[in-house]
Order: C-alpha cells, then sequence, then structure tokens
C-alpha cells in the first residue's frame, strides 16, 4: 500500500508540472500563440493528467479531462477556432482541472455545480459530435481504444485472447515497478494466465540482484479494447520489452494474420504524448461502425503501410507521427531534473553554514597562533574559503527555484477577481524566470493572492470610468520579478487611478487610526494602508477586504525578511513593490560593536554610517536625541541602552549612528563602532531559548562566539514615547550628551 | 514520592552528579547529552540574570543558564574549569554552567525522597527530590522546571 501511496504521490507531483505546463500554455494561446506546438503542449498536459488520473480510479478528473482534451483535439485539428471567447472557456476549465486535481490529492470534495457547468459548455463546443462523445465520457480509459477496435473488427462484442510478451528492463525495477502489479492489472481485465521464461536466470554466483532476468509470457482473455491493455503498461513504456498480439473472437477479421504490434517504445513517441491520436479515433467513430471511419484507407493499403505499423491505430498513424516531429524540439528544451525532498536540501544547507564558520574559525585561530605564516599556507587558507563560498553558493541555488508557477497563480486570481469585481483586467507577467528561495515563494503566495486581488478591485477602475478617463478598458496589472542588488524585488503594478489618498486618510481618523488634525505626507498617508485594522473598500466584496489587509501583507513579507512599500500618482497607477531577500538562510550584515557585544545589523537596511557632530544632534523632551539629516529628524536609538548592555561610552558623538529604514521611518541606529561587512549565517534564537524584542536571531562569528543579529523593525518599535520614560537609561545619553555640548 | 511495591522493583537509574554553589545536585543522565569547557558567552537582552547568555554548540545557538543564580545563591564568576551540562528537554537544547561535574550514580526510586516544600521556595522550586548517599545529600534537579523557569520570563 505504501508503494502505491507513492507512485500515487508522484502523480500528483507530475499533475503540478502539468497544471503549470497547462496554464502556460493556454496563456500563450490567449495572447494569440494558436501553434500546433503550443495546442499540443496543451494537449499533452491535460492527455497526461487523464492518463495518470484513471490508473488511480479518478473518475471526476478522468471524465472532465476527457472532453477538456477532446476540444482540444478538435482545436489542434482545426475543426474549431481558437476564438477568444473559446480560449476563456479553455481556461476556465483549466481551473477547474487543476481544482479536481487538487481535490483529488486531498481526497476533499469539489466544485461539482461548477465542475458541471464548465464540463456542459466544453460539450456545447463540440455541438453534435460532442453529445455522442457524452456517452463514454465518464468511461474508464481506454475505452476509446475499445470501439476503435472493435470496429476494426466488425464485431464489438466477444472476448479477445491477447498474447503479450513481456520482458522487464532493470531499469523498470529501479524505478519502482512491479511486474506483479502489472499482471494484477492485467487480472482486472479478464483471466490471465502468466508464464514466467527463467532461461536466462544466471547461476547463483553470477547473479547481479540488479539485473532483471525474468520474463513472462502473458495469455489474457479479455471483453476490454486493446487500448485497455496498453494503458496497463503505459508507464513502463520504455522500460521493457512489449510486444502485445491477440486474436479477435470466432477468429475472425485480422485477427491471426494480424502483424506483430511495434514495441510501445515504437509506437509512443517515449512518453504519454503517442497518445493524443486516441479521441481522433472516438470523434471518428462516433455511431461505433467501420463504416465511419473517414479516413481509412483501403484494405489493401494496409500491406505497403510499414510492417511495424498495426492495423488498428493506422488510420490515425499518420498525425501522431507528424506531432512526435514538431513536439521534438520543444521536449528537447526541458532539462533533466531531480526531485530532492526539502528536508534534504535543508541539512545540506546548515552543514555547509557550519562548514562556513568552521573555515573562518581556522583563518582566525592559524593566525591567532602568531607565527609567521609561510605564503603557502596564506594561500592555501585563500583557496579553503573560496571553495567553502562555492559550495554554499552551489548549495544555496539548491534551494532558489523560478517565480514562474507562483506567478502563472496569480493570472488565475487576477482572471476570477475581474469576473466577480466586474473589471476588464489583464495581468501582465515579466521575470517569471528570476529564482527565489522555495520558502519564500511558498509564503509568497498568500501576500501576492491578496495584494492582485486589491490591484484590480481597488486599483484598477471600473471599464466605464476608465473610458470616461480616456484609458482603454481593459486595465492592465503587471507582476514583474527581476534582481537588485542581491535581493529580489517583485513589484505589482497597475494602471488604475492611483491611491485616493484624502478617503484613505478619512477612513484612518474614523477608524481612530490618526487624530483628526494631524498633519500628513502623501507617504505617511499611504502607510496607513498598512495599519491593523484598515481596509478602504467601501463595501465588503467576496474578494479583498475579507479582513485581513495589507497590514497581514505586510507582517508576512517582513516575516521573509522583506520590504514592502508603494508609489502611487493620481490617475496613472500605484505600484506594491516587494523587496525579498534572495535566501532566508543567509544575510549581508555589518557587524558593529555594541558595547562590549559584537551584534549584527543587516545591511539592506542601512541607509548610510555617520559620526555625528554635535551640532547634528539635537534633544527632544526629557527621553530623545534628534539626529539631523538632510533636514529630516531622526530619533536616535542607543542600541547598547535599548538592548540593556553596558554602552563603553554614552558620548553619541564617539559613536557610529547607522541610518536605518525602520517600520516605513528612518531611524539612527547608535552602534560603538563598525568592525566589518560580511555574509552570516542567520540561526534561529528562539529554537532553543525565545524571540527576543528586536533582536531578528542569531548567528557565529569567525572566532566561533555568537552575535546576535538586530531587528530593524523590531528595534524601533520598542522605541518609548516621547516623555513616557522616566529618569532612565535614555535620561543618561541625554545628560551627558547636554554636558558634553555645554 | 513514598515507594511502594512497584517502585522498589524498579530498575536503578543513572544521574550525574554536579556541584552548584559548593552544594551537590544531580541530572538524570537520559537528558544530559555532554559536557561542555566554558567558554565565553553572548549576552542575551532583556534576560534575567540568570541567563549567562548565548553560545555556539557545533553551529546550534544555545543559552547557557547559570544554576547557582537561578537558585538563588550568588552567580558563579565563569573560570576555565567550569563546566556546562548540554541537557535536552523538549526539543530545545540548554546548557548549564556548573562547578563541577562529580560522577554517575545509580539510583533506584525507593532511594529517592520528597523535598518538603520545594515548590514554594523559589531556590528549591527546581528541585523534584532528594538522595541520601554516605557522602550527603543530593537534590535532584527536575530539567523540565528550570526549562519552564527559562521560558516563563516576559
Amino acid at each position: 500500500m505504501a508503494a502505491l501511496d507513492a507512485i500515487r504521490a508522484t502523480f500528483f507531483e507530475e499533475c503540478e508540472d502539468l497544471i503549470e505546463a497547462l496554464s502556460e500554455g493556454l496563456g500563450e494561446m490567449a495572447d494569440g500563440e494558436h501553434g500546433s506546438e503550443t495546442v499540443n503542449a496543451v494537449f499533452r498536459a491535460v492527455h497526461s493528467v487523464k492518463g495518470g488520473a484513471g490508473s488511480f480510479g479518478l473518475n471526476d478528473l478522468v471524465g472532465f479531462a476527457h472532453t477538456f482534451e477532446t476540444v482540444l483535439d478538435r482545436i489542434r485539428s482545426g475543426d474549431l477556432a481558437p476564438a477568444d471567447d473559446l480560449i476563456a472557456l479553455l481556461q476556465r476549465a483549466g481551473d477547474v482541472l487543476a481544482d479536481l486535481v487538487e481535490a483529488a490529492r486531498d481526497d476533499a470534495p469539489f466544485d461539482a455545480a461548477t465542475v458541471a457547468t464548465t464540463s456542459e459548455a466544453l460539450e456545447a463546443v463540440l455541438g453534435d459530435g460532442g453529445a455522442v462523445e457524452e456517452e463514454f465520457v465518464f468511461d474508464a480509459l481506454g475505452a476509446d481504444f475499445d470501439i476503435g477496435l472493435a470496429d476494426l473488427d466488425g464485431d464489438g462484442a466477444g472476448p479477445i485472447t491477447y498474447t503479450i510478451a513481456f520482458a522487464p528492463h532493470r531499469d523498470l525495477y529501479a524505478t519502482g515497478h512491479e511486474p506483479l502489479v502489472l499482471i494484477g492489472a492485467l487480472a482486472d481485465l479478464g483471466e490471465v494466465t502468466a508464464t514466467a521464461d527463467i532461461l536466462r536466470l544466471p547461476g547463483v554466483d553470477a547473479f547481479d540482484w540488479e539485473e532483471s532476468y525474468l520474463a513472462w509470457e502473458i495469455t489474457l482473455v479479455s471483453t476490454e479494447g486493446e487500448g485497455a491493455v496498453r494503458e496497463i503498461f503505459e508507464f513502463v513504456d520504455g522500460l521493457c520489452d512489449l510486444e502485445i498480439t491477440f486474436t479477435a473472437p470466432d477468429g475472425g477479421g485480422n485477427g491471426p494474420g494480424l502483424p506483430d504490434l511495434p514495441d510501445l517504445d515504437d509506437f509512443e513517441s517515449g512518453d504519454m504524448g503517442g497518445l493524443p491520436d486516441l479521441p481522433d479515433l472516438s470523434d471518428s467513430a462516433p455511431t461505433g461502425s467501420a463504416a465511419d471511419l473517414p479516413d481509412l484507407p483501403p484494405l489493401e493499403d494496409l500491406p505497403a503501410a510499414p510492417a511495424a505499423e498495426s492495423a488498428a491505430p493506422a488510420p490515425v498513424k499518420a498525425a501522431p507521427a507528424k506531432e512526435k516531429s514538431e513536439a521534438a524540439p520543444a521536449k528537447k528544451e526541458a532539462r533533466p531534473t531531480l526531485r530532492v525532498d526539502v528536508d534534504r536540501i535543508d541539512r545540506l544547507i546548515n552543514t555547509v553554514g557550519e562548514l562556513i564558520i568552521n573555515q573562518a574559525m581556522i583563518t582566525q585561530r592559524v593566525r591567532d597562533i602568531g607565527v609567521a605564516l609561510t605564503p603557502e599556507i596564506l594561500t592555501d587558507l585563500d583557496d579553503y574559503k573560496q571553495l567553502a563560498r562555492d559550495i554554499q553558493e552551489g548549495v544555496m541555488g539548491l534551494r532558489t527555484q523560478p517565480v514562474k508557477q507562483l506567478f502563472q497563480r496569480m493570472t488565475r486570481i487576477a482572471r476570477e477577481t475581474a469576473d466577480v469585481a466586474g473589471k476588464s483586467a489583464q495581468l501582465v507577467i515579466e521575470g517569471e524566470e528570476t529564482e527565489v528561495d522555495k520558502k519564500v515563494i511558498e509564503k509568497l503566495a498568500d501576500p501576492l493572492t491578496h495584494m492582485i486581488r486589491n490591484s484590480i478591485d481597488h486599483g484598477l477602475e471600473s471599464p466605464e470610468k476608465r473610458r470616461e478617463a480616456g484609458k482603454p478598458e481593459k486595465g492592465i496589472v503587471k507582476l514583474t520579478a527581476c534582481y537588485k542588488s542581491g535581493d529580489v524585488l517583485i513589484q505589482i503594478a497597475d494602471d488604475g487611478a492611483g491611491l485616493n489618498r484624502p478617503r484613505i486618510r478619512q477612513i484612518a481618523v474614523e477608524k481612530g487610526l490618526i487624530p483628526a488634525d494631524v498633519d500628513l505626507v502623501d507617504a505617511e498617508i499611504d502607510q496607513l494602508l498598512f495599519r491593523p485594522g484598515f481596509s478602504t473598500a467601501s463595501a465588503v466584496t467576496s474578494l479583498s477586504g475579507r479582513g485581513v489587509g495589507m497590514d497581514v501583507v505586510k507582517t508576512s513579507i517582513a516575516a521573509l525578511g522583506g520590504r514592502i512599500s508603494i508609489a502611487s500618482t493620481p490617475g496613472e497607477g500605484s505600484v506594491f513593490s516587494i523587496l525579498l531577500p534572495l535566501t532566508l538562510a543567509v544575510l549581508d550584515g555589518m557587524v558593529v560593536r555594541v558595547g562590549d557585544e559584537t551584534m549584527v545589523v543587516p545591511i539592506s537596511c542601512i541607509e548610510e554610517a555617520i559620526r555625528p557632530q554635535k551640532d547634528d544632534l539635537s534633544q527632544l523632551g526629557t527621553a530623545r536625541t534628534l539626529f539631523a539629516s538632510r533636514g529630516d529628524y531622526l530619533p536616535v536609538i542607543d542600541l547598547a541602552d535599548r538592548l540593556g548592555h553596558p554602552a563603553r561610552s554614552r558620548k553619541l558623538t564617539k559613536k557610529t549612528l547607522l541610518l536605518i529604514q525602520s517600520n516605513g521611518a528612518r531611524v539612527a541606529l547608535a552602534v560603538d563602532g563598525v568592525v566589518d561587512k560580511r555574509q552570516v549565517v542567520i540561526k534561529s534564537l528562539a529554537k532553543n531559548y525565545r524571540h527576543i524584542a528586536g533582536i531578528a536571531g542569531a548567528t557565529i562569528l569567525g572566532d566561533g562566539k555568537v552575535a546576535l543579529i538586530v531587528d530593524p523593525d523590531g528595534i524601533s518599535e520598542t522605541l518609548p514615547p516621547v516623555g513616557a520614560m522616566g529618569p532612565g537609561a535614555d535620561d543618561g545619553t541625554l545628560m551627558e550628551e547636554k554636558r558634553d555640548a555645554a | 514520592m513514598p515507594p511502594d511495591a512497584e517502585t522498589l522493583a524498579a530498575p536503578a537509574e543513572l544521574y550525574a552528579t554536579v556541584v552548584v554553589a559548593g552544594q551537590d545536585f544531580c541530572i538524570d543522565i537520559k537528558q544530559v547529552r555532554e559536557n561542555r569547557r566554558w567558554s565565553p558567552t553572548t549576552t542575551l537582552p532583556h534576560a534575567p540574570h540568570y541567563m549567562m547568555g548565548t553560545m555556539n554548540l557545533r553551529g546550534e545557538v544555545i543559552p547557557i543558564i547559570d544554576l547557582a543564580a537561578l537558585f538563588g545563591f550568588a552567580p558563579i564568576e565563569p573560570t576555565d574549569r567550569h563546566v556546562i551540562v548540554i541537557i535536552e528537554h523538549a526539543e530545545k537544547i540548554i546548557g548549564l554552567a556548573v562547578e563541577a561535574v562529580r560522577r554517575i550514580l545509580s539510583v533506584t526510586p525507593d532511594q529517592i525522597r520528597d523535598a518538603p516544600g520545594a515548590k514554594r521556595d523559589t531556590s528549591t522550586s527546581c528541585i523534584r527530590g532528594l538522595i541520601t548517599t554516605d557522602t550527603g545529600v543530593i537534590r535532584i534537579i527536575c530539567v523540565g522546571d528550570v526549562v519552564a523557569a527559562m521560558e516563563e520570563v516576559l
């Protein structure tokens, strides 16, 4: 059972890729790309889902996929023109298929009504042919072949005797297949007699445990068509020698005289892509009679056909052959990939982190010995460092993934949102090849979904308003990703009306978020969107405005070590920018001295480091010092004070100020000195201890000591309100500073 | 924990005895991962006085608790001779700073006596029993209570 579960899991993993290929192809079709390669790719994806689903008895999925692929096949053959509304229907069908796959995977219920509606819409497209199609839409897989075969036999009923020569290759076992299961599956179709051929079995001394020595001669008496029999061997295609011959009932038709069927390898192009001829058969044989097969060549032509071609599939053989050659270049582009458990990669990343630390420690220890180092040792140490870095970079790369799949999911979100909100919108995707840590991608799905919904629901105007404003009715939302100096920048830009700042302000006042008379600049008003409990939608729609708002988005982004910002121009639209670290595991840090401690401040948040002059510093109330920077006054936070470390000096003029971005505002962080700039491996403090306010985590420095990493957002959140502090630590800074100034 | 017929038959358990502020304590050996020589720690902000800080255990960042300070004695002034007993409890790895690790003690449950009133006193709240030996009383440290004390703060 466990083996079957594993195969099932693999199937659903593959489905993810197939659904991705499907939506990608449909997207291309929507963009006007109707080439046979694109349509074929879409068809193959649906067909492969169907094939796999059939093996697991997922009948709802098979039924729907069958109707879907029939429509696609009509488009492929040129019977149907891929008009815009048809493509929209196909995209909906793609969504439904994805839902069905998900429901099947989770054993969850699905929206039967939507499935039925979409299925009916697809059948309506098929017209008359579709009506007949319906009869076997929910049949088990292979029914199509059955009909085709029965037609040629001129007799639909009666059992067929199959003779199957099955010789597994060693790869068949290596990939986890099991002949017994296959034979068992055959037994489900009818009466099976299997004889094992053990002639190739060597003596015990020459026995290679991984080699495949056994072959089987299987006789199957079944009423099922050849397709159903071949279906069983679909997943071992290319992993075995397979020969299927059959005798039709009553010895009639072309049974005994039938030329040997080709090996599956020849018959199909090495993947399930070869099967697409299947609907052709069903389409062309709707009435179940050979006479209706339009393309059937005269019988006398058959011997002239290559011997490898069997009589049964001959009429449609030309189509797949053509398709094969078309599909070939596309296939080559797919690089071979390896599925690896994320845990294993994480363990590797952890170990490499240790290696980096160990390398730094050894280097430092060697230098600390104090003897004169030979150039050879220095070179070796440098090489060691370089190698360790290379390994680290390589291993980190294993964790990254292109954002493509994530972005493609968003096209669906955009489509659905536009439908519900009554907007006309197009999602334009750029930079989908940008790679981000897999964990980041996973955690980005929810915030991104919310933001796309917001952009379409709130950002874009209604088609009427857009017309009035002289814009095209169809609004554009651009979702882009790119690298930006070691980070990844993801932007969601709409060409809507821009943020309605007076309205935002009014809501914030109404909700008591800000006093009515407060003076706010535009950027500050924009920031109000991120306040908990804020929602601009006047009515709670079924889309956005479900209680969770941009504050949740901001929190999730921050949890990933990222930042989010808004830029908006009235009448032209808004841009939401998310800046994310490439990986969660390492961070570029500024190593600083804080009192007697060494700490790390993430470089991403540092704007500049400054030695303050006396004139730049001024007091506010009793507990705050301000630093004047380009006309702005930034609150000064003395890190040593804030964290309760004994400071070396209280004089701010003896310290270095790091001007950082914290919670969207600028803050000056006072440290006792800047030591170094380096990449550090982030370690959790909470794992063995607990979270500390203002601390993002810990790292291990070259000397093997732990250094804490400052959390730039958390550190300013602990900023006491003006005047709220009694004569305390912060006061001391001031007093001294005053004395100093006096 | 008064001994009864069942516990009398129970097999002996092993305890590692340690010295904290000159007194003998012991820790269930099943929870001890290893002992390490004391090495300088990194101060943890906003931490109670018995948190000595954190140190690097082969890449793992672990907090170090000064048992003497936790039990209300004068905080230790660490030297190279001090030992950190690395314990594991509820998937957390924590270091306990002690003056010395003495020996392994085999104790049957009937040798363990109640520590009367221990729970009412902060200096003894992490003690879950006493063992009488020829060299005197040994206090059994409940590791779970120590970890809980660390987590309760704030």
